[in-house]
């Protein structure tokens, strides 16, 4: 079993922008989803818990290795899928992933090419592995991110936004793949898909301007929300009249007419009908306190 | 891991076409002014013989000079390579040591900067064998071959 521990984390960036702010929160193994708006500061985390840049104050401990006081003991456990990587030209998948696995210590020429040949093919990217990288689809791309983070059994895994870009089949693919190997080792992926948590995480964290606003299991943050959320389509001049008088958490567009939903404690009447809550009003309940319209 | 990642800079640099042009158009100055005496580099040589060591010495000093833009080149590509890839940010979570990393990039790039500046002497080897074979240097103006 291992343990992620994360003690009031904190970081301003030169131009005044607090990402981090405050954070403690405590992983163990199995898949953990990072949910949050663009913004929220979930990149800020996942880069400071891979080591690539510093928090100005708190710490994080994976079992008993300090991040910021032994960064290449961790890294030697971590495996990243950055959100966004280029390669170099003309390196094919397989000389890349070969490359990794040097870097990561697999220094043995036989052990590294049957790892590299079994990386390749839990990806299955086995009959491209004479390709370049570079010309790789977008979906392809991420496999080989994927199988490099899986180089080396790294204890503490790091996706951020990983289906950015996919396709609903490769998007599947991804997270079968990922839920595999998520069973014995701490998963943590960011994300701002609500779908994407619900479908995968045990666990999650709702991130809104660098804090932590809910922390806890999809089910129970949906259970919270039980019988308290209700919606009605109302026509467009009326949106702010509502916005005004009710606790809006979303609106959206259902055949060119809003739909809004709502929160309140009770049946509001006024032809608003109850609903089951799902993971989206858990979001929008959370990070829209406001309620304002969005 | 150092070595390894040595000679997987070098053999990367060789595939390249860059290092290749540079030798090329190094052997290829220092030839036309061997053969010719319209090409002067570091001055004419006056009654000096063309392929004499003090000859070579000048070249060698004079193209040096074009070679810092050559060096350029090679430690550019050295010191930014993961950046302008977009691969440092998986690179840098790898454990990598900064001595390895560093040393292993430095002295690759610095062998390699070195290797277009051997065209100097392939130019005036080649240029002191076909003057003589071909008659394009006069013999009373001393094209003669220091041995």
């Amino acid at each position: 079993m291992h343990k992620l521990t994360i003690n009031n984390l904190t970081k301003t960036y030169p131009n005044g922008v607090k990402a981090l702010d405050n954070i403690s929160i405590e992983i163990t193994n199995g898949m953990f989803g990072l949910l949050g708006p663009n913004g929220a500061g979930k990149s800020s985390l996942m880069r400071t818990l891979a080591t690539l840049q510093e928090a100005d104050s708190g710490t994080a401990t994976l079992n008993d290795i300090d991040i910021f006081k032994q960064p290449n003991e961790l890294r030697k456990v971590l495996g990243y899928l950055p959100q966004e990587f280029g390669v170099y030209p003309r390196i094919t998948a397989e000389q890349l992933l070969d490359h990794l696995a040097i870097l990561k210590g697999v220094t043995n020429t036989k052990e590294r090419k049957e790892l590299v040949n079994y990386l390749l093919d839990k990806v299955n990217l086995y009959e491209k592995r004479n390709k370049s990288v570079k010309g790789f689809s977008g979906g392809m791309k991420q496999r080989v991110g994927i199988a490099q983070a899986l180089i080396g059994n790294p204890k503490l895994i790091i996706v951020d936004e990983p289906t950015a870009g996919l396709d609903p089949g490769e998007r599947n693919r991804f997270y079968n793949l990922l839920a595999e190997v998520g069973q014995e080792v701490i998963v943590i992926l960011s994300t701002h898909i609500v779908d994407d948590v619900r479908e995968l995480c045990t666990k999650m964290a709702i991130m809104n301007l660098g804090n932590i606003v809910y922390q806890g299991t999809p089910q129970n943050a949906i259970d919270d929300l039980n019988g308290k959320i209700y919606q009605k389509m109302v026509p467009r001049e009326a949106l702010q009249n509502y916005a005004d008088n009710y606790a809006v958490i979303s609106n959206k567009m259902v055949g060119g007419q809003p739909l809004i939903h709502i929160y309140s404690d009770v049946h509001p009447n006024e032809g608003f009908e109850p609903i089951a809550p799902n993971l989206e009003d858990v979001f929008f309940s959370k990070i829209n306190i406001k309620n304002v319209l969005v | 891991m150092f070595s390894i990642f040595f000679f997987k800079e070098l053999k990367a640099a060789l595939k390249q076409p860059m290092i290749y042009i540079f030798l090329l158009i190094v052997t290829l100055l220092t030839f036309a002014a061997t053969v010719s005496e319209n090409v002067t580099i570091g001055g004419s040589a006056g009654n000096v013989l063309k392929n004499a060591p003090y000859i070579i010495t000048t070249f060698t000093i004079i193209l040096s000079i074009f070679g810092l833009f050559i060096a350029t080149a090679f430690f550019n590509n050295a010191a930014l390579r993961d950046y302008s890839n977009n691969f440092d940010q998986i690179l840098f979570s790898t454990p990598l040591s900064k001595f390895g990393y560093f040393f292993c990039r430095f002295t690759g790039a610095l062998l390699l900067s070195t290797i277009p500046l051997l065209g100097v002497f392939i130019g005036i080897f080649i240029g002191a064998k076909l003057a003589p074979i071909f008659d394009w240097v006069s013999a009373d103006i001393g094209l003669v071959l220091f041995n």
